[in-house]
C-alpha cells in the first residue's frame, strides 16, 4: 500500500492503518530498535509503542517521508529505553558505537554550557553535508542507528574491513573538522 | 556527562540526513526480506523462513557485539580478534608486532615489515610475487583476498612457494624449477618437500589414507604436429617422503578435474580428453571428446581406465563429482553452448545415463549433486535462456548490456573511474540478482526426472552435503556483489555473496534456513 494511503487511514482513524504500517515497515522498525536494544522483548515493546506513538501524532502531523518519521519515533523510544537500562548497566550495541565516536570530539574539561551540544550538532551537520552520500548514510547508520559493521558490509556490498576503514577515515576527518571549528564536548 | 552530550549531538542530526540513512536501511531490510521470502517450493515455507531470518539477524548482532565489547578492553584483544576473524597467523609475532600489524592493516597503510609477512602467510604464494612488495601491492592483495581467501577448515592445509629460473635447455625464458610444498595439520607444520619441475597449486591436492596426492597436466611439443599430453602425479607420505611419482597418458589435451579416494583405498581420477591423434590444444569443433575415469591403486598402478565418448561438444569441463549408489555422478559443462549435464557412471567409470535440465525460459547450470534417501538432489542456478552461439558466457548477457550502457562512448580512463564507483557496483548487483536464481531440484534417482524444486531469487546454488544428524544441507550464495570486466581480451565475471544454509528432512521438506556468516563466490 502507498504511504499516502496509509497516512489517509491514520487520518480516518482506521485501525487498519496500524496493520498496514506494521506489514510494510514492521521489519524496518524491528531492525532500528534491534540495533539499539539487545533484548528482543524490549524491541517488540518499543515497536508496538512506536505504532501507538504514530497513531497519536498522525494527525495532526502529516510526514512527507513516512518510514523516516516512523523510524525516528522508534529510535527515540529505543533511546529512552536504553537510557533507562543504561542507568543500571551499560549493555547495548549503541554503547559500542558511541565509544567509537566519542574519540572524535576533543575534550572540553568542565564545560557546562548546554548550547555546546547544539553547536557541536550544527558542526556535525555541516561536516555531513561535505561527505559523499554513501559515506554519510554509512556514518549515520553506524552512529545514529547503531547498525553493526556486519549489517553495513552486507547492505553496501563491502567487506567488514572496508567498512571499518571507511568509517575510520570519516571519523578522522570529523575530528579534524571539529578541531578546526573549535568544537569540544 | 560527555556521553549525555554525545546523545544530544546525535539527536540534533539533520532530519534530511537521518531520512537518507533510513532509506538506505530500508533497502537493506527489503533485500534481506526479498532473499528470504523468495523461497517458492511446491509447498511454501515463507513463514518459517522469515522467522528464521529474524533470529539469524539477532544471532549475528549478538555475536559481533560481544566481540566488540570485549575488543574495547585492550588494543591487543582487538588485534587478536582481527587476526582470528581474518584467519591470519600470529606465529612468530610478538605482542607488540601483532598490534602494529593490526593498526597497519586497518588504517590501510601496509608499511610495517611484518604486515607483508602476515599477508604472505595468509594468501597463496603466487598472489604476492615480489620479495619486497610495495604498500600498494599489499593493499591490493589484502583487498582481493575475499576472492581467494575463503577460510580452509580442512584438517590438512598446504602452502606453496615457487622457485622459478632460466630455462637452461632452450637458453632463454623462465621455467618452474620446483615447488616447495609445506603440509600443515590443524595449522601445525607436518612436512616440507620439494617437487621438481612442477607447479603445484591449491585445488590439485588430495589428502587420503595414502598420504598427499599432487598432480599437474603437462604438454610437450616437439614441433607443430607432434604435441603430447600427459599428467604427472606425485604421492607424498605423511612423513614427508615421496612415495611414488608417475606419468599418465590417455588422450590429447587431457585435463584432470577431480580426484577422489574410494572406500577401498583406491583412487578415482576424472578427466577429459580428445582422441590421441588430435595434435593441437584447440582442435576443430567437430572433434569427439571423452570423459575419462581412471582407477589407480594406492601405489599409483593403473587398475582400469574407461574413456566415454560424450559428443563433439568443444572443450567440456567437469564441474563436480559425487559418489552415489554403485558409481558416480559427474556434472559437466559444454563450453561452446554453455550447457551443463549430469552423467551417471558405474564404479568402473562407464557412463550409464545422462540428464540435462531447462525450463521454458530458463537454463540451469548444475553446481553439485547428491543422492539422499532414495532421491537425487541437484543444486543449480538458473538464468534466462541464451542462444547456443552465446556460449558459456551467455548467462552474463544482461550484465554485459549494463556494462556497455554505462561505459558507452567513454575513454578508458573514464571507464576505470566509473567501474570503481558504488553506483556502478550497485547497478551491476541489481542486474545479477535479477539474472540468477538458486535452484534445488529433487529428482527421481534412476531417471533423473524432477519431482519438486526450491528456488531462491538473487542467489546461486552451492554445495550439497549430509550433516551429522542425517539431514540434507544445501548451501546457497545470496548475491552481494557482481562484477565483470569491460575489456574483451581479459574477460572475467565474478559473483560473491553470503552463504546461507538450507536444511531438509529425509522427506525433502525444508526445515531450517540460516546465515552461515561466511562468504563465497564464483568466478568465470
Amino acid at each position: 500500500m502507498d504511504d499516502s494511503k496509509i497516512i489517509e487511514l491514520f487520518k480516518e482513524r482506521s485501525e487498519q492503518a496500524i496493520i498496514e504500517l506494521s506489514n510494510k515497515y514492521g521489519k524496518l522498525c524491528e531492525s532500528v530498535a534491534g540495533a539499539i536494544l539487545p533484548d528482543p522483548a524490549d524491541v517488540e515493546e518499543c515497536v508496538n509503542d512506536a505504532y501507538l506513538g504514530v497513531w497519536n501524532t498522525i494527525p495532526p502531523k502529516e510526514p512527507e517521508y513516512l518510514p523516516g518519521y516512523v523510524c525516528k519515533v522508534v529510535r527515540n523510544l529505543a533511546m529512552k529505553k536504553l537510557r533507562f537500562n543504561s542507568a543500571r548497566k551499560r549493555n547495548s550495541f549503541f554503547d559500542v558505537s558511541l565509544d567509537e565516536l566519542e574519540d572524535c570530539f576533543p575534550t572540553a574539561g568542565s564545560v557546562e554550557d548546554e548550547a555546546e551540544a547544539k553547536n557541536a550538532a550544527d558542526a556535525v551537520n555541516r561536516f555531513l553535508s561535505t561527505l559523499r552520500k554513501d559515506d554519510r548514510t554509512m556514518f549515520i547508520r553506524r552512529y545514529w542507528n547503531a547498525d553493526t559493521v556486519e549489517a553495513l558490509a552486507r547492505d553496501y556490498g563491502k567487506t567488514k574491513h572496508n567498512i571499518n576503514a571507511r568509517l575510520s577515515r570519516i571519523k578522522k576527518e570529523l575530528k579534524k573538522y571539529l578541531s578546526k571549528e573549535g568544537i569540544m564536548l | 556527562m560527555r556521553r549525555e552530550k554525545l546523545f544530544d549531538v546525535l539527536e540534533n542530526i539533520d532530519e534530511k540526513y537521518t531520512d537518507e540513512a533510513v532509506k538506505s536501511k530500508e533497502e537493506g531490510v527489503k533485500r534481506a526480506e526479498a532473499s528470504s521470502s523468495e523461497v517458492k517450493p511446491f509447498f511454501s515455507k515463507r513463514t518459517a523462513w522469515i522467522a528464521a531470518a529474524a533470529s539469524i539477524v539477532l544471532i549475528v548482532i549478538v555475536t559481533s557485539a560481544a566481540v566488540a565489547i570485549k575488543a574495547e578492553e585492550t588494543e591487543y584483544n582487538k588485534a587478536m580478534s582481527f587476526f582470528e576473524e581474518n584467519d591470519l597467523s600470529v606465529e612468530g609475532l610478538s605482542r607488540a608486532e601483532i598490534k602494529a600489524v593490526y593498526r597497519d592493516i586497518i588504517n590501510n597503510r601496509f608499511e610495517n615489515d611484518k604486515t607483508a609477512e602476515v599477508i604472505r602467510k595468509n594468501i597463496p604464494g603466487y598472489e604476492i610475487s615480489s620479495e619486497k612488495p610495495t604498500a600498494a601491492e599489499l593493499a591490493e592483495a589484502w583487498e582481493n583476498r575475499i576472492w581467494v581467501g575463503i577460510k580452509d577448515e580442512s584438517e590438512y592445509t598446504y602452502k606453496m612457494d615457487f622457485v622459478i629460473g632460466d630455462d637452461e635447455e632452450v637458453g632463454f625464458g623462465q621455467v618452474i624449477q620446483k615447488t616447495v610444498v609445506t603440509c600443515l595439520k590443524n595449522g601445525e607444520k607436518l612436512w616440507t618437500v620439494d617437487i621438481e619441475h612442477m607447479w603445484v597449486t591449491q585445488g590439485k591436492i588430495l589428502h587420503g589414507s595414502f598420504g598427499t596426492l599432487l598432480w599437474e597436466t603437462f604438454r610437450i611439443a616437439d614441433g607443430p604436429s607432434n604435441i603430447r599430453y600427459y599428467y604427472k602425479m606425485v604421492c607424498v607420505g605423511d612423513d614427508g617422503i615421496i612415495k611414488w611419482d608417475k606419468l599418465f597418458e590417455h588422450g590429447s589435451a587431457e585435463r584432470i578435474y577431480n580426484v577422489l579416494e574410494r572406500d577401498d583405498g583406491t583412487i578415482a581420477v576424472f578427466s577429459t580428453h580428445y582422441e590421441k591423434t588430435i595434435p593441437d590444444d584447440v582442435p576443430p569443433a567437430e572433434t569427439q571428446e571423452y570423459l575419462c575415469v581412471c582407477i589407480l591403486d594406492s601405489k599409483g598402478n593403473e587398475l582400469s581406465t574407461v574413456s566415454n565418448a560424450i559428443g563433439k561438444v568443444h572443450s567440456a569441463r567437469i564441474g563436480s563429482v559425487t559418489v552415489c549408489d554403485n558409481g558416480y555422478l559427474v556434472s559437466m559443462t559444454n563450453m561452446e553452448g554453455g550447457k551443463t549435464a549430469l552423467f551417471r557412471t558405474g564404479t568402473d567409470g562407464k557412463v550409464l545415463g545422462q540428464y540435462g535440465y531447462e525450463s521454458g525460459d530458463s537454463e540451469y547450470d548444475i553446481v553439485d549433486q547428491i543422492e539422499y534417501e532414495g532421491k537425487l538432489y541437484i543444486s543449480a542456478y538458473s538464468y534466462p535462456k541464451t542462444s547456443e552461439k552465446d556460449g558459456v558466457y551467455g548467462k552474463f548477457a544482461a550484465m554485459q548490456e549494463y556494462v556497455f550502457s554505462v561505459t558507452k562512448g567513454k575513454t578508458l580512463d573514464e571507464i576505470y573511474e566509473i567501474i570503481n564507483t558504488d553506483e556502478y557496483l550497485a547497478g551491476s548487483l541489481e542486474v545479477a540478482r535479477k539474472t540468477f536464481t538458486a535452484v534445488l531440484l529433487i529428482c527421481d534417482k534412476d531417471g533423473g526426472e524432477p519431482s519438486a524444486f526450491y528456488s531462491i531469487n538473487g542467489a546461486m546454488g552451492s554445495k550439497l552435503s549430509i550433516n551429522e544428524e542425517g539431514q540434507l544441507e544445501w548451501l546457497t550464495i545470496d548475491l552481494l556483489r557482481a562484477e565483470m570486466s569491460v575489456i574483451y581480451n581479459s574477460w572475467f565475471a565474478r559473483t560473491w555473496g553470503a552463504v546461507c544454509r538450507n536444511v531438509f528432512d529425509p522427506d525433502g521438506k525444508l526445515i531450517k534456513q540460516e546465515d552461515t556468516g561466511k562468504l563465497d563466490g564464483y568466478e568465470w
